[in-house]
């Protein structure tokens, strides 16, 4: 199993290198050098290039880039232009508040998916799939920005049972406040996964059905019950595992949005300050960030997934 | 045993029946057993004569009455009107026009590079085939909503600009189904024939592949108008899609999030528009898989 993920480790190294050299191009190519950045008015051309010197800014564009991509590597993603702090200090002080909302909305859509998507499977081209089915096609195809601005509107500024946004209230720092802060937008952002997820559970739950093996269990006169949930509901979780890791991408864009809607102070709403004020530092560390976090994802799904499916755990061992 | 032979058989028919009527007649003869699918062809024709007969509106989506800003819906404005007293309705179909363009373009444009890359991929083999298939799985793992906000923040976007960033970020499921239907296809009589006749290569995968994989170019089409619309929506909204004076529907709403808690149905109206379009499209590519691809027929 070691080898399965280390293997996985290596698979994703060319995708973190494809990020930083698009990102480190984006930087180059952006309107004004970097060194604009740390010009003061009245430098001499001597001064100019001792700038350069010290930020790596001389010699070519490959030459630029490794300089860049060690400092990444070592952790410093450069400095914010308009808050003047290192960048890998924000996006860390930001973080939680990130991960915290993208946790609770996979809860919420692997909670609700389940059960939606076994009864769809179960009742296949009846009313009640087709009332999920139909559910699930709204879920796919509403707008998350527009769904979160629906509910702000309806639960928080008519019925007023939410905030409209932010992650405390002013002067309370409670677990319980900032959950009550949570609801909306890890509910809005839950909601397109949810879809995605039911309806892969439910044609999932339909293929397991035809088996040999459910055929046999019946024919033996084994309980309803058991089958569902010994045997389909087993193989119909593990391929979950690995379509959560493909959808962190998904996760970490919808956040960017609903972060933003909501004001939640995570490392979307971040990127967004810094697009706003064209901090380029800023906005190249929470790309790279990004991609960590789909990649980390990723691997801890891979890893799941190898935990669990019998195959590759012992396959692995074997060797 | 005789259930099986039933159901070949069934197969067979259902195949002759379906090469009598030809793709189009296919098209519409799914389209006659589906009432969900057949509805979202009527709300997407409509919705597209709403925004091409756009102008026979009474008003100028561009006029100001300042007289008349921020109206709830009435008989004289349907969608009320907005922070400039522009008619919101008439404001609504202009911004259908811009969504459906940027939604069809960037799907041509995904759709063509997908179906060139995998028939490539998938008619070459090998390790071009494994280069290239490698290539199209890192694109797909890249967070493209990401790279997208990133690109329209440091380059102000032009309409054509999110069409072509659209396209290019898009057509990696078109690539993978064109490539795995053109490693079936490859192994077909008739493209074997025409090999030893001494038919090219670029004669064999224009003339006898990609035709032949049409229906699955269709269906991935449908799908990626709908992805394209909702991505372009998200970045508009966000203020990094298309730009004013030009407004989709996603830019109409980036305004109305300012005036949610007084008027509220600006919010409302670019919305259901997005999602009826969408969910159309969706429904509509589904639909058509599911009648298209000869493996699903029961």
């Amino acid at each position: 199993m070691k080898k399965y993920i280390v293997k996985r480790v290596i698979g994703l190294i060319p995708l973190l290198l494809v990020v930083s050299i698009f990102s480190f191009l984006i930087l180059q190519a952006a309107p004004g050098s970097p060194i604009d950045n740390y010009m003061q008015p009245g430098m001499t051309e001597e001064q100019i290039e001792a700038l350069k010197e010290e930020y790596g800014l001389n010699g070519s564009i490959a030459e630029q880039y490794w300089y860049w991509l060690k400092h990444v590597l070592q952790g410093d993603m450069g400095t914010s232009i308009s808050k003047n702090r290192p960048v890998t200090e924000l996006i860390a002080e930001r973080l939680p508040a990130t991960v915290s909302l993208m946790g609770a909305s996979l809860l919420i859509s692997i909670v609700c998916s389940i059960p939606l998507g076994l009864i769809a499977g179960l009742h296949k081209d009846r009313p009640m799939d087709k009332v999920i089915s139909t559910i699930t096609y709204f879920g796919i195809s509403i707008p998350p920005f527009w769904i979160a601005m629906i509910s702000v509107i309806i639960f928080a500024i008519k019925l007023r049972w939410f905030p409209t946004g932010g992650m405390h209230s002013l002067d309370v720092e409670s677990t319980a406040d900032t959950l009550w802060h949570m609801v909306l937008p890890a509910c809005v952002l839950s909601l397109n996964h949810t879809a995605v997820y039911t309806k892969y559970i439910r044609s999932n739950t339909i293929s397991q059905l035809e088996e040999d093996y459910v055929v046999t269990a019946v024919s033996k006169g084994t309980n309803k019950n058991i089958i569902l949930f010994r045997h389909v509901l087993k193989n119909c979780l593990l391929p979950i595992i690995t379509l959560i890791g493909m959808n962190i991408a998904g996760l970490v864009c919808g956040s960017f949005i609903i972060e933003n809607i909501f004001s939640w102070p995570g490392i979307g709403r971040l990127c967004m300050e810094a697009v706003g004020g064209r901090d380029y530092p800023v906005i190249m560390g929470y790309t790279m960030f990004s991609c960590l976090i789909l990649i980390v994802g990723n691997l801890v799904a891979d890893a799941l997934y190898a935990v669990a499916d019998p195959r590759i755990r012992e396959g692995m061992g074997r060797k | 045993m005789d259930k099986r032979f039933q159901r070949v058989k069934v197969q067979e028919t259902n195949t002759e029946a379906r090469y009598e009527r030809g793709l189009v007649g296919d098209i519409l003869h799914t389209l006659k057993g589906n009432r969900l699918a057949m509805l979202c062809v009527v709300i997407l024709v409509i919705i597209t004569l709403m925004a091409i007969l756009a102008p026979l509106s009474p008003y100028d989506p561009d006029a100001q009455d300042y007289m008349a800003i921020l109206q709830p819906p009435s008989s004289e404005h349907w969608f009320g009107t907005d922070e400039l007293g522009r008619d919101y309705f008439t404001r609504a179909l202009y911004g259908g026009r811009i969504s459906l363009t940027v939604g069809f373009l960037s799907m041509l444009l995904s759709v063509t590079i997908g179906t060139l890359i995998g028939t490539f991929s998938g008619y070459m083999g090998g390790k071009v085939d494994t280069l290239l298939m490698r290539f199209t799985d890192l694109f797909m793992s890249v967070p493209s909503m990401m790279l997208m906000v990133v690109i329209n923040a440091i380059f102000p976007p032009k309409l054509y600009s999110v069409i072509i960033i659209l396209g290019l970020f898009e057509w990696c499921q078109v690539a993978r189904i064109t490539r795995a239907e053109t490693l079936a296809l490859k192994q077909r009589d008739y493209v074997i024939a025409a090999k030893h006749l001494g038919a090219s290569h670029k004669r064999i995968i224009f003339k006898h592949i990609i035709p032949n994989m049409s229906s699955s170019i269709i269906v991935a089409g449908s799908l990626a108008v709908a992805r394209a619309i909702l991505t372009e929506s998200a970045l508009s909204f966000l203020g990094l899609g298309v730009q004013l004076p030009k407004a989709s529907w996603g830019t109409m709403l980036q305004s109305a999030q300012m005036y949610m808690t007084d008027v509220p149905t600006l919010a409302v109206f670019p919305g259901v528009f997005i999602m009826l379009t969408v969910f159309s499209f969706n429904i509509l590519g589904d639909a058509l898989r599911v009648a298209l691809e000869p493996k699903m027929i029961k």
